[in-house]
C-alpha cells in the first residue's frame, strides 16, 4: 500500500507532520513502513508555454519552438517530442538544470541553438506519465509561466510504502490510512463520511453492499490524479479504468466497470451474481462501459468459497478478500466530487448490513491484560476515534465493531487496537513472577544428551555439518535404500534433486565429502545430527559419523605424510562421542558397508548402531579417499546418570602372558572363553601384541590386571588364575604357551 | 689447602669430582698421608696440626658437597637442554572438529531460556494440517496460508512451516502452568539468496492462570533476551499481525552494524527485524481445551540471529558442509 503525504492532506491534516514523524507514527501503530521516499522537482524546472512550433531546418524529427518561460522574451527550444502542440504548458529545464542523469546545457541541434529542454517526469525522476513530454493542466495549480515546478504541491511530495498485515484490509486506501492516522496523532478526517446503516437484504446470509451507476461522458483524467495512479503504479491507458482505479485506491471501495446490462441479482451455492459479475471475486474485463459497480462483501465469505471452489479471481479480489470499505457511499461522495462524469445515475442498489457485531471487555481486564494501568477516558478516546461505538456500565465496555474491522471478534482484538495506538514501546516492561516446576523433563534431557554428544564429538575432530533432509530418490534408490512409498511422497519438491525425504544422512555427507575434497581438502571429519524418514514416512533422529580422508593434518611430528583415517581410530573417535560402547564385527546390512570392516556398535546392551568403511567400489565411484562412517540411532542412546563403585585400595598387578593362536582364529573366541573364568580379582584384560610366528601361527600377547578389594594379592593366587586361563585355553582351542 | 680447594673446584662431572674426593679424602689420599705424618710430629704441634688438618678436611668435605650439588644441577641441565625443541615448527594447534554457527546459535538461545527454567520441546517434521494450522486459527482460507510456501505430500500431511505446531502438542500433552521452547527444523517452499527451502526457528510459549500473564511481562523477557543475544541494543516493539497471537508485535533491535544510522544491512532504516511475538490468541486455547488461561508466545528465525552474530554472507552455504566455512567456526 503506497501513500503520499498530499494525497493524504486530502483527508487529514497531514502536512504540519514530517515525513520522518509519519513513518514512525506508522511504525508505532502496527503499519510498518517497507521504504520511503521524498521526491521533488528539480531547481530550474519551470513552466514553460509554447508560444510558437517550427519544424527544424535540417531535421524532420525535430521541432522549434519559442518558449514563453516568465523572462522577458521567450526563449528557443528545440525538441523531438512531436504531441506538444502551441498553446500547452509544459516542463522546461533550463540552462544550468541538473536533471538526475543529466547536466542542461546550451546546445546546437543541427545547426538551430536550444536554450532547454522540455521535460517528462520520468525525466525528473518520478513515475513515468505518459509517453513523452508531460502536459502540465491547471488542476496541478494555477500555470504561470516561469513558476518553478517545485512550488506546485504534486510535484513536492513524498511517499510512504507500507507493509500491511493481512488482516488490515481497512487501510487498503487513502481513507483507511488516514483513519488510523488520525487516531493516532489526534486528528480530524477533514471529508464528511455518511453513516452505514444497517439494512435487511435479499440475501441475509452475510455482508454485502452494492451499487450501480450509469454515467453519459467522462473527462480527461486530470494530470494530478494521473501523476499520483503512477506513483502508486496503477496509471493505465484507459480514462475510465483510471478514474476507478483512483477511487478505490483513495477510498477503499471496490470499482468496476461492468458491462451496461440492468443489474440483476443472482444467488447460488453460496456464491452472489449481478449480472456477469461474482461479487468480490471477479467481473470480466469490459471496454468502453458506461456502467461502474462499487461493491462490499464480507471478505470471510469470499475467501473461503474462493479456496473451497478454486474460482478465478480478478485484480480488485486482493482487496475484496483482506476487506475492502464497506461504506460505498464515500466512494459515490468522493466521485461526485470529482465531476469527472457528467449526468451520474444510481440505477441498482442490494445491500444487506446486518447489525455489528458487540464485544463486552473490563476495563481492569484491559490494564492486567497489558500489564500496565490505562485510563478509561484514554480507552475510550481510542476506541471512538478508530470507529467503534462504546457504551460503558460500570467496568463492563460494549463495543460495537464498525463493519470495515472484520478482524476484530474478540476482547484481545480489542486490546490489541488499545495497546499499538498507546504504543507497545510506551508500556513498562515487567517481570513474570511464574510457578516453577522441575522442567528437566524427557525433551529437555533428550536435547541435553544430544549437545553433550556434539561436544564430545568436536572434540573428537569432528565438524557439525547440516544438510538438506531433502535429497534424490533416484540417488538413494541405486545405494539400495528404501524410501518413502507412494501415496506418502512429496507432491510439490521444490527442485528435482529434492524429491525425498532423506533415509539415511550419509549420502548427503559423502556428497560434502565430494566437495571438500575437489577444493583441495585432505581429512574431511564430519558429523550430522538429525531426521531420517523411513519407507513409511516415519521420523528417527540418527547421528552419522564420517571421516574421510588424512587422520591429521601434515606436521612435523608426522613429517608432512598423515596416514589415512583406520578403523580402530574412527571407531574410537565415535565410540568417545557416543558415551562409549562396544563392537561386534558383523556381515554388511548395506550396499555401503564393506564386508569386512563393518561392526555394530553396542551401547548399555542395546544396538544403537553400525560403523563400516565404505565400501571400495563406491570410495572409487565418489573419487573420494578412505572413508568410514558411523550410524548411531539417537533414540537408542540414554543420558545415564553414573553411580560411583567402590574400587580397591590395594596394589593391583599386571602379568602378561603370549600365546601361540592359529592365523584364522579370531581374538574374540579368546575373549569370551577369558571371560568364561569369572574371577573378582580379574579386572581387566585386553590383546597388546600380535605377530606372525609362521604361516599358521601368530602369537598373541594379552595383558591381565589383577587386584582383589581386601588385600594385596599373594604371587600364589596370580598364579592359579593365570593357570586357570590358560587350562581352559588349552582345553577349549588347544592353544599353548608361546 | 688452597691447592685442594681449587682441585675441587676444576672437577666438571661427578665422576671427576669423585675422583678428586678419593685423591684427597680416601685412604691413601692426599690427607690421610697428612694425618699418617701426625705420629711423627711432638705433642705440642700435633695438637695444632691435627686441628689445622681436621679444619682442612672438613673444608674439603664443604667443598666437595657443594661442588656435588653444582654439578647435579648443570647435568641436569645439560640433559634438559638435549630436550629443547622449536616451538615455532608447531603448526595446525586445533585437533578439535568446530560447532556448526546455525546450531550453535540455536544453543546460545536455548541457554538463556533454560537458565530461566524454560524446558525444551521437540516435535515432528511431518504434521498434519490441524497443528500446523487449524489449531493455530489459521483456517483453510486464510490469507496467510498460501499453498505455494508448504511442501504437502500425497496423503495430505504437510512440513511443517513453522515450529508452532509443537506448542499444540505440548499444550495437548501437559497441563498450565507451561513453559517451553521449541527449537526446530522448519520448511518452505523458497529458494534464492535469502531462502533456503529448510530453515530453523525457536518458538517460546508460556502459559498460566488466567490474569497472570500480561504483554507486559512478554516484553520484560524479550528485552532482556535481545540484550543477552546482542548487548546494549535498544528494543523496539511494533503492532504486527499473526493468526495465533493478539496482540502481536514484531520486534526490531537498532542496527548492528551501523548503531541506527541507517545502513545497507538495515536497509537504511537503523533497525533489524529479528522476532515475532504476542499473546497467545484465544482461539488457540480454544484448539487445545484450554480454558481460563493466559499466556505470551514468541518466535525467531535462528539463521537471521547467526547470520547477524556470525556474519554469514550467503544463507545457503550454511547447508554445504563445505569445511572452508566450517572451519572458521572451531573456536566458538
Amino acid at each position: 500500500m503506497i501513500i503520499t503525504k498530499q494525497w493524504l492532506n486530502e483527508w487529514i491534516d497531514i502536512e504540519p507532520f514530517s515525513l520522518e514523524e509519519i513513518e514512525k507514527t506508522l511504525n508505532r501503530i502496527g503499519l510498518e513502513v517497507d521504504s520511503s521516499k521524498k521526491f521533488s522537482a528539480p531547481d530550474g524546472v519551470v513552466v514553460g508555454k509554447i508560444e510558437n512550433i517550427e519544424p527544424h531546418p535540417n531535421g524532420d524529427k525535430l521541432r522549434v519552438c519559442s518558449v514563453d518561460i516568465g523572462k522577458e522574451s521567450n526563449i528557443q527550444i528545440v525538441t523531438n517530442d512531436r504531441e506538444v502542440q502551441i498553446g500547452d504548458f509544459v516542463p522546461v529545464a533550463t540552462i544550468g538544470t541538473k536533471l538526475p542523469n543529466l547536466k542542461i546545457k546550451k546546445a546546437k541541434l543541427r545547426g538551430v541553438e536550444s536554450f532547454g529542454m522540455f521535460c517528462s517526469t520520468e525525466e525528473f525522476g518520478m513515475a513515468r506519465v505518459g509517453n513523452g513530454v508531460v502536459v502540465l493542466d491547471s488542476s496541478i495549480g494555477e500555470l504561470q509561466p516561469g513558476k518553478p515546478l517545485s512550488d506546485f504541491p504534486i510535484f513536492n511530495d513524498e511517499m510512504v510504502e507500507i507493509e500491511l498485515t493481512a488482516n488490515r484490509g481497512d487501510c487498503l486506501s487513502i481513507y483507511g490510512v488516514a483513519r488510523d492516522l488520525a487516531t493516532a496523532l489526534n486528528l480530524e478526517i477533514k471529508k464528511n463520511i455518511p453513516k452505514l446503516d444497517e439494512v435487511a437484504g435479499e440475501i441475509e446470509n452475510f455482508d454485502y453492499n452494492i451499487q450501480y451507476l450509469k454515467f453519459g461522458s467522462i473527462e480527461d483524467i486530470p494530470l494530478y490524479i494521473r501523476i499520483r495512479l503512477a506513483i502508486v503504479g496503477k496509471l493505465g491507458q484507459d480514462n475510465l479504468q483510471n478514474l476507478l482505479n483512483y477511487i478505490t485506491h483513495s477510498t477503499g471501495v471496490v470499482a468496476k466497470a461492468v458491462s451496461d446490462e440492468t443489474p440483476k441479482l443472482d444467488y447460488s451455492d453460496g456464491l452472489l451474481k449481478v449480472g456477469n459479475s461474482k461479487i468480490g471475486i471477479y467481473t470480466p474485463k469490459v471496454e468502453d462501459s458506461s456502467t461502474i459497480e462499487l461493491s462490499y462483501i464480507d471478505p470471510e465469505t469470499v475467501s473461503k468459497l474462493v479456496y473451497e471452489k478454486k474460482l478465478e479471481t480478478d485484480e480488485l479480489y486482493y482487496n475484496s478478500s483482506r476487506g475492502s470499505e464497506p461504506n460505498i457511499q464515500i466512494a459515490l461522495d468522493f466521485l461526485k466530487s470529482l465531476s469527472l462524469l457528467n449526468s451520474i445515475e444510481p440505477i441498482a442498489k442490494f445491500t444487506n448490513i446486518t447489525p455489528k457485531r458487540k464485544v463486552e471487555i473490563g476495563f481492569s481486564y484491559i490494564s492486567n491484560f497489558i500489564g500496565a494501568e490505562i485510563p478509561r477516558n484514554r480507552v475510550v478516546d481510542i476506541l471512538e476515534k478508530l470507529g467503534f461505538e462504546l457504551s460503558i456500565q460500570g467496568d463492563t465496555l460494549s463495543v460495537l465493531v464498525p463493519k470495515f474491522r472484520h478482524d476484530i471478534s474478540n476482547s484481545q482484538d480489542i486490546i490489541e487496537e488499545i495497546l499499538r495506538i498507546i504504543g507497545i514501546d510506551n508500556i513498562p516492561s515487567k517481570r513474570l513472577s511464574f510457578t516453577e516446576k522441575r522442567r528437566d523433563n524427557t525433551s529437555s534431557r533428550r536435547y541435553l544428551l544430544k549437545s553433550k554428544i556434539r561436544n564430545r564429538a568436536i572434540a573428537n575432530g569432528f565438524y557439525e555439518a547440516m544438510t538438506y533432509i531433502f535429497g534424490e530418490e533416484k540417488i538413494f534408490q541405486k545405494y539400495g535404500f528404501e524410501t518413502i512409498e507412494n501415496g506418502k511422497k512429496l507432491i510439490n519438491p521444490i527442485v528435482d534433486t529434492m524429491d525425498t525425504l532423506r533415509p539415511t544422512i550419509t549420502i548427503g555427507l559423502l556428497n560434502g565429502v565430494q566437495r571438500n575434497i575437489n577444493f583441495g581438502k585432505k581429512r574431511v571429519p564430519l558429523f550430522e545430527i538429525g531426521k531420517v524418514f523411513s519407507k513409511e514416512r516415519e521420523e528417527k533422529e540418527v547421528i552419522t559419523f564420517l571421516f574421510s580422508g588424512e587422520l591429521e593434518e601434515p606436521s612435523i611430528s608426522n613429517s608432512g605424510k598423515p596416514r589415512e583415517i583406520d578403523f580402530e581410530t574412527f571407531a574410537k573417535k565415535v565410540l568417545s562421542s557416543i558415551g562409549g560402547g562396544e563392537l561386534e564385527q558383523v556381515e554388511p546390512i548395506s550396499q555401503l558397508q564393506h564386508p569386512y570392516q563393518t561392526a555394530k556398535v553396542i551401547q548399555q546392551g542395546r544396538d544403537v548402531g553400525y560403523i563400516y568403511k565404505l565400501r571400495l567400489d563406491i570410495q572409487e565411484e565418489l573419487e573420494i579417499p578412505t572413508t568410514y562412517i558411523g550410524e548411531i540411532e539417537l533414540d537408542k542412546l540414554e543420558l545415564y546418570t553414573a553411580q560411583a563403585q567402590e574400587y580397591s585400595k590395594y596394589q593391583g598387578s599386571i602379568r602378561d602372558l603370549s600365546i601361540v593362536v592359529p592365523s584364522n582364529m579370531e581374538y574374540r573366541k579368546i575373549r569370551d572363553a577369558i571371560l568364561g573364568v569369572n574371577s573378582p580379582i580379574l579386572q581387566e584384560f585386553y590383546p597388546v601384541d600380535v605377530f606372525q610366528l609362521n604361516s599358521d601361527e601368530v602369537s598373541l600377547t594379552i595383558r591381565f590386571h589383577l587386584q582383589a578389594m581386601d588385600k594385596t594379592l599373594a604371587e600364589e593366587e596370580i598364579n592359579i588364575l593365570i593357570n586357570s586361563i590358560l587350562e581352559i585355553l588349552k582345553e577349549k582351542f588347544n592353544i599353548q604357551l608361546r | 689447602m688452597v691447592e685442594l680447594l681449587e682441585k675441587i673446584d676444576k672437577a666438571t662431572s661427578s665422576e671427576e669430582l669423585e675422583k678428586v674426593r678419593i685423591e684427597i679424602l680416601g685412604k691413601k689420599g692426599i690427607l690421610a698421608k697428612e694425618f699418617a705424618k701426625l705420629k711423627n710430629l711432638p705433642p705440642n704441634q700435633k695438637r695444632e696440626v691435627a686441628k689445622e688438618l681436621n679444619e682442612i678436611k672438613q673444608q674439603c668435605l664443604e667443598k666437595i658437597e657443594r661442588k656435588k650439588e653444582e654439578i647435579k644441577e648443570k647435568e641436569l641441565y645439560q640433559r634438559m637442554e638435549k630436550e629443547k625443541i622449536d616451538i615455532s615448527l608447531i603448526s595446525h594447534t586445533l585437533t578439535s572438529g568446530g560447532y556448526h554457527p546455525v546450531i550453535e546459535t540455536m544453543d546460545r538461545i536455548l541457554d538463556y531460556f533454560q537458565k530461566l527454567n524454560f524446558a525444551i520441546e521437540e516435535g515432528g517434521l511431518v504434521e498434519d494440517d490441524f497443528h500446523n494450522f487449524e489449531a493455530l486459527n489459521l483456517p483453510k482460507h486464510h490469507p496467510a496460508r498460501d499453498m505455494q510456501d508448504t511442501f504437502y505430500f500425497q496423503d495430505g500431511y504437510l512440513l511443517r512451516t513453522h515450529t508452532s505446531p509443537v506448542q499444540i502438542r505440548t499444550m495437548k500433552k501437559q497441563t498450565p502452568p507451561i513453559r517451553m521452547v521449541a527449537p526446530g527444523t522448519v520448511f518452505r517452499r523458497d529458494f534464492d539468496l535469502t531462502h533456503t527451502p529448510m530453515f530453523h526457528q525457536i518458538e517460546g510459549l508460556v502459559v498460566e492462570e488466567a490474569g497472570k500473564v500480561s504483554f507486559a511481562n512478554l516484553k520484560a523477557v524479550l528485552e532482556d533476551f535481545l540484550r543477552y543475544m546482542f548487548g546494549d541494543v535498544e528494543v523496539r516493539f511494533r503492532p504486527s499481525f499473526f493468526p495465533f497471537t493478539e496482540p502481536s508485535a514484531e520486534v526490531d533491535i537498532s542496527c548492528l552494524f551501523c548503531g541506527g544510522e541507517g545502513c545497507r544491512v538495515c536497509s537504511h532504516t537503523g533497525w533489524l527485524e529479528v522476532l515475532g511475538c504476542g499473546m497467545v490468541d484465544s482461539n488457540v486455547f480454544k484448539a487445545v481445551g484450554y480454558e481460563n488461561v493466559s499466556g505470551y508466545a514468541f518466535g525467531l528465525g535462528v539463521e537471521r540471529f547467526a547470520m547477524l552474530i556470525h556474519r554469514v554472507p550467503d544463507l545457503r552455504s550454511l547447508f554445504e558442509a563445505d569445511l572452508r566455512l566450517l572451519e572458521q567456526f572451531r573456536n566458538l
